[in-house]
């Protein structure tokens, strides 16, 4: 077990070591040049008591290494790196002696009510820059300040470079010689962060700190636990949500030699053995019956018979920006557009399969997974097995990808229900075809749109009437508009980064009951996105206008202007291109970040479609690490490209039909396009990265395609309009 | 009883011969860099060599492998192929998730050891079975050719 040894989360090992807790700072990022005054623990009664304002915990070591207990989840998007950065810059130690290690759910680490509870929406990055930093310089003060005690010198006279400090007469020492505890020192009330010419890590490509785990076989995944006396459990859940158990037939599959037991809940069942080899061969002489109940009957046509028929309904007006209604503002227009958008489901297919490894006692429930909301998942579980939450040790151990997939903790909650029925350790596994049939689809949409342009062509007011689920609804209630409104499903429109004077988005609810609606990589933005840059597309193209052009013409604001004019010129975007290959464009202003991009595609004789080319621009604030930015945009880019060109989430009888990978494609390398990422250089604060790619991808691409086969392209997937 | 040649160690296994290789790795012997990710050979997460030819040990049986050497991830010694492999990984930085990872290196080092100079074709045909869910493809190419000193653009 390694660096995760079971105990090294419990115990901070060394007397020496030198906790410190920070408090997240609320409001807006802050200039990081001018002097930060905060409120921390010591000069605010309030907060005194009330440990839930404790989140990050740095330690420092007696072997001078920094141990940082990272309240983010490291799905792949780099912010271990990221945040080794930040710390490393500020406290004035070299990259190598940070140690990022997941933090246990626990009010010391992570802060509740916070963003630092949830790791989603591009938001890593943004919100660890300024508490991060801020923790570091106060650290390091500190320690000069402990150092200045210990050398009975004034701390003015003191310096710190790579984990030393440095005083007058050649005195240096190491950071752990001073380590005393917290609250012995006082903590400063002014820090000054750094000038941003002096950094000399932010803003410079660092190699990620979990490359060499990962390359050498050693990162450990939930299913790479391994405990003593541990059996692996196979889940197999009912195919039909809402589904119930009525009975099992399980002679035959008990007889399979390295079968231990098998275990039913009402709605699934567990096949425990001693590997997943005995357990998958029982799982094919398993017979199970299932009443698959009111749901058994739905199929992807009649999903979309229901939200048609829903469009018919008068639905909320979800957001708006013109105080005039939207009928007369249509109707003062020279022409009208009217258009559908039909956006498939979705399947997260992350290359893990769910998994969580488990162990329950009398005294601790101890686990292994990966969960986007530890302190929720954690309270789920001590709920149900009425434990108090401190009993509750939840490891987030790396992921082989999540895509939004685990902001849900329903597997980890279906595995605790199966342990505490035994007394040995459990080690769930889903196979791939469980992965995907119990899979948090994203849900599908319609967006019935009107649109209205002036004489000159320009579009000046959008209808938008959207049907479709609410994931909000079903995630956290609590975060709907009072009139009902889902603020996802918003999300790219309210960023918009174009003048239209008139849009309304309008919002008729329409659950399906036989899905679980869930989060997928971009979330409402990619939804909306596809729509909006697909609107603007056609809106040029019948103005007779560059798309490029097109979109200065609406006003768009300066640095959406710069992303665009950056991609356009690397992209060559003056010169035509040959005429076998489609160009489209397309851009967004999402998570405070801009992004446009241009995609080269080709479609063959054979109808098929190959991806030539990606360029990219992207302004997102200060760059911190850029490598990893621009591997977050070629990731997210490829996801984006070859879902919006290939997926769909089917059902037939209440089922998912796609079960592996050979149902549900995922690009290749001999399909990836090329891809060059441009980053403009900024110095505002920076803001979200990670899913970018995807939000532009699927207009980008549809464009693309649309200029060859001479027609706009409303439905996703677009390889249903080669076949 | 089965013997299988496990990075160079001769290992005695009570398992039935239609167990795939896989699960003995991972499950009997503790080895769990190989991963398991479709089952069915789909997207080559649980690749290993086998008398150096890369292989989806996911639906491989151990009965059908006989006297055979097997390499996983963690049995690369000092091999140098591998080491300028995973060297052009440290520089071209391809990991995400890392989810893929081991079993992408270990068809470029089995490329490498058939091919030294392989063609962005070449490796675009050794690799294209390998599924990277992060998308991370070009930068894997990259790494291959910082391991066989290629300067070709991508």
């Amino acid at each position: 077990m390694s660096d995760i040894s079971r105990r090294a989360f419990l115990t901070r090992a060394g007397a020496l070591a030198l906790g410190f807790s920070f408090p997240l700072f609320s409001g807006k990022a802050q200039d990081s040049q001018s002097s930060l005054k905060f409120k921390n623990s010591t000069d605010d009664d309030n907060r005194k008591s009330s440990l839930e304002y404790h989140n990050a915990y740095i330690e420092i070591t007696p072997s001078n290494e920094v141990v940082f207990r990272i309240p983010d989840i490291e799905l792949g998007q780099g912010i271990y790196t990221a945040a080794a950065m930040l710390l490393a810059e500020e406290l004035e130690v070299e990259l190598s002696a940070v140690k990022v290690r997941p933090a246990l759910p626990s009010p010391e680490y992570i802060l509740k009510g916070e963003l630092t509870e949830i790791t989603w929406g591009s938001g890593s990055t943004q919100k660890d820059w300024l508490p991060l930093q801020q923790a570091a310089a106060t650290l390091r003060i500190m320690l000069i300040e402990s150092a200045a005690q210990f050398w009975r010198i004034n701390p003015d006279q003191c310096y710190t470079q790579k984990g030393q400090i440095y005083g007058p007469d050649n005195r240096q020492s190491p950071y752990s010689q001073f380590l005393v505890p917290a609250d012995k020192l006082s903590i400063p009330k002014d820090i000054i962060l750094k000038k941003k010419e002096a950094y000399s890590l932010i803003g410079k490509s660092q190699p990620r700190v979990d490359t060499p785990s990962k390359i050498n076989g050693k990162a450990i995944f939930a299913a790479d636990i391994s405990l003593p006396a541990i059996k692996t459990g196979y889940m197999i859940a009912c195919p039909v949500v809402g589904g119930k158990l009525v009975r099992i037939h399980d002679q035959q599959a008990r007889q399979v030699q390295g079968v231990v037991d098998i275990l039913s809940l009402e709605d699934m069942v567990c096949i425990i053995a001693e590997h997943f080899w005995a357990a998958s061969k029982a799982a094919k002489l398993l017979k199970i019956e299932w009443d698959f109940g009111p749901n058994g009957t739905t199929s992807t046509d009649s999903i979309y018979k229901q939200l048609i028929q829903a469009s018919d309904q008068k639905g909320i007006v979800g957001y708006s920006n013109s105080s005039v209604k939207i009928e007369t503002a249509l109707a003062a227009t020279s022409h009208v557009y009217k258009m559908t958008y039909r956006q498939p489901m979705l399947a997260h297919a992350a290359l893990e399969a769910l998994s969580c490894t488990i162990e329950i006692n009398d005294n601790h429930c101890e686990i292994w997974s990966c969960s986007q909301t530890p302190l929720r998942t954690q309270e789920r579980i001590a709920e149900l097995l009425k434990r108090d939450k401190k009993d509750i040790i939840f490891h987030n151990v790396y992921v082989g990808g999540s895509f939004g997939r685990r902001l849900d903790d329903d597997y980890i909650l279906q595995a605790v229900k199966f342990a505490q029925k035994i007394s040995y350790p459990l080690k769930c596994v889903w196979s791939r075809e469980e992965d995907f049939l119990q899979d948090h689809v994203r849900p599908p949409y319609l967006d019935q749109i009107e649109v209205g342009v002036g004489a000159d062509g320009l579009l000046t007011t959008v209808k938008h009437n959207l049907v479709g689920p609410s994931i909000m609804a079903r995630w956290d209630k609590s975060q709907l508009t009072k009139e009902g409104m889902d603020p996802d499903l918003f999300l790219g429109i309210n960023t918009i980064p174009y003048e239209i004077p008139h849009y309304q988005l309008n919002y008729t609810r329409c659950d399906i009951d036989a899905i679980i609606p869930g989060w997928w990589q971009g979330n409402g933005a990619t939804r909306n996105v596809f729509v909006i840059e697909s609107i603007i597309n056609k809106c040029a193209v019948k103005a007779k206008k560059d798309v490029i052009e097109y979109r200065k013409q609406l006003k768009v604001d300066a640095r959406a202007t710069a992303v665009m004019d950056l991609v356009a010129q690397h992209a060559q975007w003056d010169q035509p291109l040959s005429k076998d290959i489609g160009r489209g464009f397309a851009l967004a202003h999402v998570f405070n970040s801009y992004i446009a991009m241009v995609v080269e595609a080709e479609v063959t004789a054979m109808s098929v479609v190959r991806l030539h080319r990606v360029i990219v621009a992207v302004d997102c604030g200060l760059a911190v690490n850029p490598d990893q930015i621009a591997a977050q945009i070629e990731s997210s880019a490829i996801i984006g490209l070859g879902s919006a060109l290939y997926n769909e989430v089917q059902l037939e009888q209440g089922k998912i039909v796609q079960r592996n990978f050979n149902q549900y494609r995922i690009l290749h390398m001999n399909e990836a396009p090329q891809i060059e990422v441009h980053i403009i250089k900024s110095d505002e604060a920076p803001s979200g990265v990670g899913e970018l790619g995807t939000i532009v991808a699927a207009p980008a691409l549809a464009h693309a395609l649309g200029s060859i086969l001479n027609k706009q392209l409303y439905s996703l997937p677009l390889n249903k309009y080669l076949l | 009883m089965i013997t299988l040649n496990i990075n160079n160690k001769m290992v005695n296994l009570d398992v039935s011969e239609d167990m795939p290789l896989l699960w003995v790795l991972r499950d009997i012997i503790g080895l769990t860099g190989a991963k398991y990710g479709c089952g069915t050979g789909e997207c080559a997460a649980c690749t290993v060599h086998l008398d150096g030819k890369p292989v989806r040990s996911c639906i491989l049986p151990v009965g059908n492998i006989g006297e055979k050497s097997i390499i996983t991830i963690e049995g690369l010694g000092n091999d140098p192929i591998a080491q300028k492999i995973l060297d052009g990984w440290v520089e071209k930085q391809p990991t995400q998730c890392g989810y893929c990872q081991p079993g992408q290196i270990m068809a470029a080092i089995a490329l490498l050891h058939e091919n030294e100079k392989p063609s962005k074709e070449e490796i675009n045909i050794a690799l294209s079975g390998h599924i990277c869910r992060c998308g991370m493809y070009q930068r894997i190419r990259s790494a291959i050719k910082v391991a066989i000193g290629s300067t070709e653009d991508e």
